[in-house]
């Protein structure tokens, strides 16, 4: 598709490499904060450059059935579907595809099941289900109609050791922690929930931390103050995470722009989640993917034809590994 | 390759299976699940899919009386295909579960990352994978992972996919149309399509 063709383009993929990804740098100040976080924490962290590509995470915030916050989205006739937009959304180059059910409410989980069928059935990366996750039944519920994680948030507040008990049956991989972080002065981050409303007097940071000794394979961490203000997503809050787990980061909330993904990469993000960007501003997944490789983040490429193989990927035997490809020139 | 395919998937526990069978049945495959050892002797193209725990996994064959038919049918190089956990548990062993034995049709144990060293950890997200010069099947490109365990040496018999993450390790095995992947191709967007295609029609 034509989309998936002009991201190869942008990525300078020459023909007879089309595989070759943006294997190239990871921006210097990126680097030299991971360089500045390992220094200063107790977590020993990456290079940046040398981790996996930076994930792209549309996020879809669904209500019965439908997907709420405004979209504008050109090429789809029915924009609030979520199956359709997922199904874009990936044909686009997106990473995975995150659905968060903002209603959640006991008798809407009929329709949240559906919801979750209908958008596996139209798309083949990774699904990320949150909202109104009460307890593994649940969880197990959305994970048997296609959801490949579940993120937890309240529930996991009010009893931690449904983190357990979700990583001992569907193993850390398929759990993700959402934590709602609002800056609680001076230089500390306060959880919440019920959309910021509710203030728990729980350290977001300490929190991390535990979710993650009791079983989070990753952290979806969203800035309350951030999110809807599309200034940029909470560096800080994102470095003071990042020192203290290890699991991947998915930064969450204010994304307006490339340079501001590229920012969050910089604070340690490993994944950038973001709606309204995709939804209502014109940007699509492919058009950011291309600025932030020529911002030096490194993300994968996507390859023409859409659904179709490439050719270069189609013919095994490229080279045996380590190194038979040359890397991407630095642009 | 017959009209319409038809795949067999293990299922022996409540594991999450519904991106595996929407990723054959978006193939245009049919798709049927088994948890008997007949299933498991009978089915022409066989998919053990895994998350999750491995002494769970392996206890769950094993209580369903599905080793040996796995065995068996590997051994005969019947088309197989073992996604993320069901690779490893073609395996010896795991460090993940000491004393627990695989179906060991793969020589090596699987092993952890390192801790120490920064790496996140699990692996989550698409890394690029190299297959080596005789495989057949399994593609050169990006392939979704998600994974906190892997096997790093190549076993004997088997063509290796190689990849790196905290060093180099195993993305996928093949031997004719036995396949293992540490990737899941059910999530690999067009790239796992190109590799399930070219496994149906091996």
């Amino acid at each position: 598709m034509a989309g998936a063709e002009a991201v190869a383009g942008a990525e300078a993929v020459a023909g007879t490499r089309a595989v070759a990804g943006p294997e190239a740098v990871a921006e210097a100040k990126a680097g030299a904060e991971a360089k500045a976080g390992a220094a200063r924490d107790a977590v020993p962290q990456m290079d940046t450059q040398a981790a996996l590509p930076v994930r792209i995470i549309p996020c879809l915030d669904v209500r019965d059935g439908r997907v709420v916050k405004g979209v504008k989205f050109r090429g789809l006739t029915d924009q609030g579907d979520p199956a359709a937009l997922a199904h874009a959304y990936e044909e686009q180059g997106a990473d995975e595809v995150v659905v968060l059910d903002v209603t959640a409410t006991t008798e809407a989980r009929g329709t949240r099941l559906d919801t979750v069928r209908a958008v596996r059935a139209r798309l083949s990366v990774p699904l990320t289900v949150g909202g109104g996750i009460g307890g593994v039944e649940d969880a197990s519920a959305l994970l048997e109609a296609g959801a490949d994680k579940v993120a937890v948030n309240t529930a996991a507040l009010k009893r931690p050791g449904l983190l357990a008990e979700l990583a001992a049956r569907f193993g850390s991989q398929c759990v993700v922690v959402s934590i709602d972080a609002l800056a609680s002065p001076p230089g500390a981050y306060e959880v919440v929930v019920r959309s910021g409303t509710e203030r728990l007097a729980v350290d977001a940071v300490g929190w991390a931390r535990r979710a993650v000794e009791l079983g989070a394979g990753e952290i979806l961490l969203t800035s309350i103050d951030r999110d809807g203000t599309r200034s940029g997503y909470e560096l800080p809050l994102l470095r003071a995470v990042r020192s203290a787990v290890r699991v991947p980061i998915v930064a969450s909330g204010g994304a307006d722009s490339p340079e501001h993904m590229a920012d969050a990469v910089g604070a340690g993000a490993d994944a950038v989640l973001a709606a309204s960007i995709f939804h209502q501003r014109n940007w699509t997944v492919e058009r950011v993917k291309q600025a932030l490789a020529r911002l030096g983040v490194r993300v994968r490429p996507a390859y023409e034809g859409g659904t179709d193989a490439h050719p270069a990927i189609a013919s095994p035997g490229v080279g045996a590994y380590p190194g038979a490809e040359p890397r991407e020139p630095v642009r | 390759m017959s009209p319409v395919p038809v795949v067999t998937v293990v299922r022996t526990s409540t594991a999450n299976l519904a991106s595996v069978l929407a990723g054959f049945e978006g193939l245009g495959c049919r798709v049927r699940t088994t948890a008997s050892p007949e299933g498991v002797a009978k089915a022409e193209r066989l998919v053990l899919p895994g998350v999750g725990a491995f002494a769970a996994a392996r206890r769950a064959i094993a209580s369903h009386g599905l080793a040996d038919g796995l065995r068996d049918r590997i051994e005969a190089g019947r088309p197989t295909l073992g996604i993320c956990l069901g690779m490893q548990l073609m395996a010896q062993g795991s460090e993940e579960a000491p004393g627990e034995p695989g179906l060991g049709v793969i020589d090596g144990i699987v092993e952890g990352y390192d801790s120490g060293d920064g790496w996140r950890v699990p692996q989550m997200g698409w890394n690029r994978v190299f297959p080596a010069d005789g495989c057949a099947i399994v593609p050169s490109g990006y392939a979704y992972f998600a994974n906190s365990y892997r096997l790093t040496e190549a076993p004997a018999g088997w063509q290796p996919v190689w990849c790196e993450y905290a060093g180099r390790f195993l993305a996928a095995v093949e031997r004719g149309v036995v396949v293992g992947c540490q990737f899941h191709p059910e999530l690999s967007g067009a790239y796992g399509r190109a590799l399930l295609t070219r496994w149906l029609e091996a």
